[in-house]
Formats: structure tokens, sequence, C-alpha cells
């Protein structure tokens, strides 16, 4: 590596391949960041931003919960109780959990582990300087932000008209209250900023695309000397599942969100009964882009999974093909079940017939990772460090959440369970419980090489088991209460759910407060962390091989690339805490 | 994304790892053939997502051409197949001289690049032009996209523009006005109603058959015939317009009734005796449509403009990347070695051809 001493290097040891220049201090100043082209630069970037969205919407669900736990969301009370006043309430409640929705499916988990781990790890695992086309990074980073803005002012205006009705009448109203789905036709009806918020949509759709093609132009020309396509890691692998994903399936929403512009602008009754539209027909149109979306979401985490599982069982990967080519399937697959979310919509039952077969072909390549991962940890040297606690909170979560998926992709159980809070836990099983797991389990595995620091074990630990004991307590009742009968979307209940709402409730203040420490715990290890070696876990992929935090052009000769998987070289050495290769 | 050769100012230190001396070639990329495919790969697969974009509209085409035929082939025949087919020739002569250029650039012909660019950038202007004259020869007989459109629900198209009271639409309205269309359209093929003379619209070419016996009432001919100027409309019309609930028993211009000056083919014809267009197809007049399909006839002119105004929004943006290469080719920045800028709008360009080609038999020349 270049040794170019710089006066902001010493808190580095010297006895890493570290010299004083690292991506962090190469440059300084705002504009050395906002227009900085470094794929490291943009991620972390990326990371910010999206966990503040993360936040922003753990705070309306955890608004929204509180508003089901109340004593006036039992039907029993609503007696007591004006109904001008009720009916405001439940309209703050629609609010709410349109708003928590549409924050986090696309502010925080589509783009969460692509753009945020994707974009700085990638490079790095393919031993190259930055991706394919660095200012296209930035300008997909700048149009996240631009479509972020979009949406923020939609959740202003909504504010803002709250505070001072009277601003309806030059600004029109805010907020969102028509789930995140935008269904017609309550969306051309609704008076809440359905243009705005399609059109933030619509723009963060364009960032989606443009890391897409990003990440598949790097896959595919800047493989180093040595990596063939079967010798890539396996997030790589994963990645280009997701990319593939954008690029087909986010064009498509792209579309359905201008028909609904342009249905609410102009009327042009393409999916207005009023009109003479066909409703079902936006299902199909939304459906077809955000089906594949939800493996847009969980494709990634698998991918991290997969690098995690391996790294801290210090164990080859079991069957890498296999989980290659499933991460593939399962990408190809997600375009051929959309018409599983509208099994009650009145399709034919041949076509309910062919979804539901089709849905259930998509457990097989699920199934196929679980089952490596599982055989990856057998006879292992497993490490219960945090990263690893997480991948085994993936695992039961992600069961979970798949196995329950066979509920709704049955046609017969599903006219039951549809629109039930059982289906609101099965996809908080796989989106949160999967992809939120993951991203926190990949945040802490590649948190050394990021910032250059070690964070506490012992709180990542107890803030795991915190989110992990949260999630169950909030979730697993849902699954409960939805079999029993209780709607989703509801902002009331009768006196049966009302157990229910309590104990989730219950569990949702103590997932936020797990998710509190750990947002302690990264700023902790900034603040005070222990320096960290290049390489902590041990692992062969190459984003190990150089120093943590990585020098600003990553490599200065490109690294060899061998087996990924294969650390029986890599030794560990006390004396700087991490991982060296043995023939160093 | 066209331009790779990223050496902005945070990446300047780093020209210096050895094949730093390529201006063109970025720090990240061994050799100019892998940058040069990298940026192609990128273009395809880029290009494979605007597929996608107009693959939904054209998915949505097919769904209410499918439950709606009636409606496309009787408002399809409003659109002018030559304007159209001028504008196909256009386009397709602008994708050659692209190509071409793209040929130039990479034998390094500095003078035949500039033209044929120029060539090529001209052709967008000569598409854009025909598309205005189509777009307001439309908006002139009231086929505006949106509630405005003449064949709108009234009911909802006073909803939707806030019209109430006498400056709302009538049905008897939206009657005479589709009778003026139909005039206009298909006079070529036979059709020819009798409309009063307070509902005829003169932009639209409108030549009652009997001119001046009708005239001695004292009326302003109708203006424009559309909801955006309904007030006016209603001034004139307040003298001898039939009320809505009328229209029922009117006998003007409705087939079967008619009298004198309604082409008495039309009036007794079954459909399948209809006057035949070009193509040799049984022409349909709004009368004969099932009453169900009725209120959908606008969406036909709702998916052509969203269809073609989504293409023109391609051809505006393809139009700004051969501007930029134009500039850039007369900087001479293009040269034998590096000319993978021009290749990628070259394809950008060749997708908005591509689309049109689709677009062009599926809109005019239905059957």
């Amino acid at each position: 590596m270049t040794s170019i001493p710089t006066p902001h290097a010493n808190d580095l040891p010297e006895s890493q391949h570290n010299s004083g220049d690292n991506y962090l201090n190469h440059s300084r100043g705002f504009a050395s960041w906002a227009f900085t082209v470094d794929h490291k630069r943009i991620g972390i970037m990326y990371g910010i931003s999206i966990c503040t969205f993360l936040l922003l919407g753990g705070i309306f669900a955890l608004i929204l919960r509180t508003m089901l736990a109340l004593p006036i969301a039992n039907i029993e009370n609503h007696a007591n109780y004006d109904p001008a006043y009720l009916k405001h309430w439940m309209d703050v409640y629609n609010h709410m959990f349109t708003l928590h929705g549409a924050v986090m499916v696309f502010l925080f988990i589509i783009p969460g582990i692509p753009a945020v781990l994707g974009n700085f790890v990638l490079p790095l695992m393919l031993g190259a300087k930055d991706v394919a086309f660095p200012k296209l990074n930035l300008a997909s980073f700048h149009i996240f932000v631009i479509g972020s803005l979009i949406l923020a002012w939609v959740l202003l205006k909504g504010v803002l008209v709250a505070m001072f009705p009277g601003l309806a009448q030059y600004i029109g109203y805010g907020g969102l209250e028509t789930g995140w789905t935008f269904y017609t036709p309550y969306s051309m009806d609704s008076n809440s900023a359905v243009v705005e918020a399609t059109f933030g949509a619509f723009v963060l759709g364009f960032s989606s695309i443009l890391t897409g093609v990003n990440f598949i132009a790097s896959m595919h020309m800047l493989r180093p000397k040595g990596m063939s396509w079967f010798r890539m890691p396996l997030f790589l692998w994963a990645l280009y599942g997701t990319a593939i994903i954008q690029l087909l399936a986010t064009p498509v929403l792209a579309i359905t969100l201008l028909l609904l512009i342009a249905e609410r602008a102009f009327r042009v009754g393409i999916f207005d009964p009023n009109l003479g539209g066909d409703p079902i027909l936006y299902q199909h149109f939304f459906w077809f882009y955000s089906h594949p979306a939800v493996y847009i979401m969980v494709l990634p985490a698998m991918g991290v999974i997969s690098e995690l599982v391996t790294a801290h069982s210090r164990k080859h990967i079991f069957g890498y093909s296999f989980i290659a080519y499933s991460s593939i399937a399962i990408a190809l697959l997600g375009f051929f079940v959309w018409g599983h979310h509208m099994f009650t919509s009145g399709q034919s039952p041949m076509a309910n017939a062919v979804f539901s077969l089709l849905t259930f072909s998509v457990s097989i390549p699920s199934a196929i990772k679980v089952f490596n991962w599982l055989s990856t940890m057998y006879r292992g040297e497993i490490h219960l460090r945090t990263p690893m606690l997480y991948v085994l909170s993936f695992i039961l979560l992600f069961a979970i959440g798949g196995l329950t998926g066979l509920f709704l992709g049955a046609l017969a159980t599903d006219i039951h369970l549809h629109d039930t809070y059982f289906i609101v836990a099965h996809f908080h099983y796989v989106m949160m419980g999967s992809t939120l797991i993951a991203f926190l389990g990949g945040m802490y595995h590649w948190w050394p090489k990021m910032t250059g620091k070690m964070y506490s074990e012992k709180v990542g630990a107890i803030a795991c088991a915190m989110v992990f004991v949260g999630f169950n307590l909030t979730f697993f009742i849902q699954f409960i209460a939805g079999s029993q009968g209780m709607p989703r979307r509801y902002a009331s209940y009768i006196d049966d759910y009302q157990i229910y709402h309590h104990i989730s409730t219950g569990g949702a203040f103590v997932l936020g407060s797990g998710l509190f420490l750990v947002l302690f715990n990264w700023i902790h290890s900034l603040l005070k962390g222990a320096p960290a070696p290049a390489n902590p876990w041990g692992a062969n992929t190459l984003e190990w091989q150089c120093s943590s935090p990585p020098p600003h052009d990553n490599f200065t000769d490109t690294p060899a690339a061998g087996d990924p998987y294969d650390m029986t070289e890599w030794q560990y050495d006390e004396s700087i805490k991490g991982y060296v290769k043995a023939n160093d | 994304m066209t331009d790779t050769t990223a050496n902005t100012n945070v990446m300047a230190h780093d020209s210096d790892h050895g094949h730093g001396h390529d201006p063109h070639l970025a720090h990240h990329f061994e050799t100019k053939h892998q940058q040069n495919t990298s940026a192609k790969l990128g273009m395809w697969a880029f290009l494979s997502t605007e597929i996608l974009m107009f693959g939904g509209l054209f998915c949505g085409y097919a769904i209410y051409r499918a439950n709606h035929t009636d409606i496309f082939m009787y408002a399809h025949k409003m659109l002018d197949m030559k304007l159209g087919a001028i504008n196909t020739v256009i386009l397709l002569t602008s994708s050659m001289t692209m190509a071409w250029a793209v040929r130039a650039a990479q034998l390094g012909q500095q003078q035949l690049l500039k033209l044929l660019l120029a060539i090529t950038l001209l052709g967008g202007f000569g598409f854009l032009g025909v598309k205005y004259v189509e777009y307001t020869s439309k908006f002139h007989s009231g086929l505006f996209p949106g509630a405005r459109n003449a064949y709108f629900d009234v009911e909802q198209a006073n909803k939707s523009l806030g019209l109430t009271g006498e400056y709302a639409i009538t049905p008897t309205m939206k009657h005479w006005h589709i009778k003026n269309i139909e005039n206009h359209y298909f006079g070529k093929y036979g059709v020819h109603w009798e409309v009063p003379k307070a509902y005829q619209i003169p932009e639209l070419g409108y030549h009652p058959p009997h001119h001046g016996e009708h005239d001695n009432h004292a009326v302003k001919p109708a203006e424009h015939h559309t909801a955006a100027d309904a007030g006016e409309v209603r001034e004139s019309l307040t003298v001898e317009a039939p009320k809505p609930g009328e229209l029922e028993h009117s006998t003007i211009g409705v087939p079967g009734n008619g009298p004198a000056g309604v082409n008495p083919q039309i009036l007794k014809a079954p459909a399948h005796d209809m006057p035949e267009d070009h193509a040799g197809h049984h022409l349909l007049t709004y009368d004969q449509l099932p009453e169900l399909e009725k209120p959908r006839v606008h969406h036909f002119f709702q998916i052509y403009y969203l269809m073609t105004g989504l293409h023109v929004i391609h051809v505006l943006i393809g139009m700004s990347l051969i501007a930029w290469i134009f500039v850039r080719a007369c900087k001479g920045q293009f040269s034998k070695a590096y000319n993978v800028p021009v290749d990628i709008v070259g394809l950008y360009w060749h997708l908005v051809d591509l689309i049109w080609i689709f677009l062009f038999p599926l809109l005019y020349l239905i059957h």
C-alpha cells in the first residue's frame, strides 16, 4: 500500500498493513463526501440515511402499536368517545400504518442491504478499485436523496396541515393513508398526498435500477484473474440475482406509478372503475413489481448470511453451487408468483391454482439455502460472535417466515388468512426477521472493515437477544391473532383480541429498545472502540486482504483470488487480535 | 453512465498507478477494452429496463384491446395514418444516420460524424414537429388526454374539472360533439351527420350540405366545443339547444329516424353492411358501439397519449444525448481510440426507434 503519512493517522496500529491514509481521512470537507465517487463513502452515506429512515419507520411502528394498545382501540370502549374524535383518531392510525409501511419498504428494506453493504463490499470482494461506473453510483445516491426528500415532504406536509389546518387549501393535504400499496380505487379518492408519494417512490426506483446496472456490469467486467463465476463470493451471487430483479421489475413499478399519477392528475381512468377502468389491473401491475421486490429485499439478506455463516463457523461453505444457483432460481421464480397476492380478488380459479403451484416452487431454492447453511455449521468451529448470533436468529426466523408462507400459498387456507394479522406476522418474519436481522448481522460483520474499530461483543450480544426476543414477542402472537380472525389494518378490535394486541405492543417496545442498544453499541464503537485488525474473523474473501479501514484505492495491486471459502491459511495472531496468512 | 472516465477532483490523486497516462481510461479499469465493454454492457442492461417500462404500457394496451376490441376498432380510425407513416420513415432514417455516425466515429471521420449527428438530431426535431401537428389537430377536435376528452363520461368530467351550473357539460353537448368528430374523421368513409347549427364546430371542417337553409336563426356558431370553453358554448346554446331530457325525443341525426342530410346508407345498414374503410374493414360509429363500451371510448385516446407521450419524452432524452455528443464531436473529443459515448447514445436512439416501430402499427394500423 502506498504509505503517505498524514496527521490524522495516529489512531491506527503500526503492526498492520495500514498506511496512515485510508478512505475515511483521505480528504476532508462536505464536498469530499457529498460528491465523492468512492464506493466506500457512498456506501457509508447510504448507511447513515437508511438507518435514519429505519428510525423514522420504527417511530411510526411504535406509534401505531401504542395506538392499538390504548383503550380507545377496543370497540367496547367506543361509546365513551366523541364520534368525531374517534374518526379523527382512526384517520391518524391510517396515516401511521401507511407511513410505516411506505418508509420501511421504499426507504429502508429495498435499498438497505444492496446500497449499504453491497456498495461497500462488492468492489472489495472483487479486488477492484471501484464499481464499474463510479459517477453513476454517485448519481444513484443523489437520486435516492431526492426521492427520499420528496417522501419527507409528504410527511412534513402532513404534520404542517395537522398543525395549521388552514394550510391545506394552499398546499393540499399531506401524509398518506392508502396503505403502502396505493390500491385503486381508494388511492383515486384519498385526499392525502398520493401523487407526491408515488412520485417519490418512482424516483427511488431509478436509484435502485442504476445501482442494479452498476452491480451487474461490475460483476461481469471487474472480476480479477482467478475469480471465475463459481469462485465469486456468494454475497455477490445474491447481489447479482437482486440486480436482475431491480433491472426487470422496477421499471414496471415505475410505469404503474406513472399511470397512477396520470390517473389522479388527468383522470385517464385506466384503473378507476368509475371511468370504466380496471382496478384489478392495478393490482396485477403493482404486484408484478412488488412481489419480485420481496426478493430484492430478501436475496441480499440470504447472501449476507451465506458469508457470515461460513466465516464464523470457520468452515468451508457447504454446497456452494447450490446456494449460487438457488439465488438465481429465486430471482427468476419470483417473477411468476405475483398472483398469490390476489387469490381473493376474483382471479380465475385456474390462475389461482397456477400461481399457488409456482408459489410453492419458490420454497425449494429457499429451503436449499437453509439446509446448506445448517450443513455449513455442522462440525464447524462456531464462534458465537454477534454476527453469528444474528445468523442463528435469521435461520430460525426465516424458517418460521417461510413455513407460514406455505399456509398463505395454499388456496384454501389463504381464503381464511387473507388480510388478517397472520399475513402481517408472516411478512414481518420474512422482511424484518430476515432482512433487518441480516442487515444488522452484516453491519456487525463488516463494521471493523468499514470503520476500523471493534465493537463490544457483550453489548452486541445483549442487543441481539433483545431484538430476537422483542421481535418474536411482537409478531409470533400476531400469527395467533390472525388465525383467530383479527383483520389487518383495522384501527379497532373486539374485546377478544385485546390480549394479543397488548402482548404485541409490549414486544414492540422490547424490540425498539434492542435496536437503540445496537445504535448505542455502534456509536460507542466509533468513539471508544479498539482499532480493528485487517482480518478479525479469518475469512478468505478479498475484502479482508486490505487494511481496516481500506485505503482510498482499496488495493494497490489486484489480489490473487482463490477459493473464497478456504480459510485454512489464516491463523489467529493474538498480538493483533486478528488473523494473518500463515505464509506471510 | 456513458462517461466512465471518472477523474473528478476527488480521484485526481489517482492518476499514478502506472496506467494513468490515457486520459480516457478510468483508474479502476485495466484496459480500454474492459472499460468500453463495461459501458456497453451497462447500457444494454439499462435498455432492458426501458423495454420493461414500456412493457407495462404494452401490457395495458393488450388487455384493453382484448377486452374492448370495438373501441379500438372505432377510435383508431381517428389517428392520422399518413402522419404516423411519415414519422416512422423519419425515425428509421435517423436511426440509420445514427448507426452510420457510430461507424464514422470508429473510423475517425470527424466531419462525417458531425454531419451525421446533425442529421440525426434534425430527424428528432422532424419527429417532434409531426407529433406536434398530430396532437394539436386532436386537441382541436376535443380529443384531449384526461377528463377533457370528448368521449369522457359527462358526469365524471364535470366532477373532475369542477364544472357546475351553466358551465357544466351536458349529454346533449357530448352527443353533438361526437357527431362533429365523426363528420370530421369519418367523412371520407361517407359518414355525414346533420348537426344543428349551434353545435357545429367549424374547426372540424364541418360544412352542412344545405348551407344557408337553416341560417334563419341569429346564432353565433359554437366555438371550440370543448369543456375548456364550456361557458362560451353555453352562451351560444341558449337559443336553440335541446335540454338534456329532450335528446331521446330528438329526431335530428339519430340513425333510423334521421331527416335529410344523414347518409341513408348509414341509417339503414346493419353493422356488417357498413361502408368499408381504406383497408376493407367495416366502419363502426359511436351509436353502434355496445352501450357498455360507450363510456370507455376515451380509453383508446388515454392509452394513445400515454404511450406516445412517454415515447416523446424518450425522444427528447435521446435528442439531448445526441446534442451532447454533437458538441463533444465538434470539440474533437472522439477518435479511433475513444468513441464509446457515440456508440452508447446510438444504442439509446435505436431503442427509441424500436419502440416507435411497435407503437405505429399497434395504434395506427390495427384492424
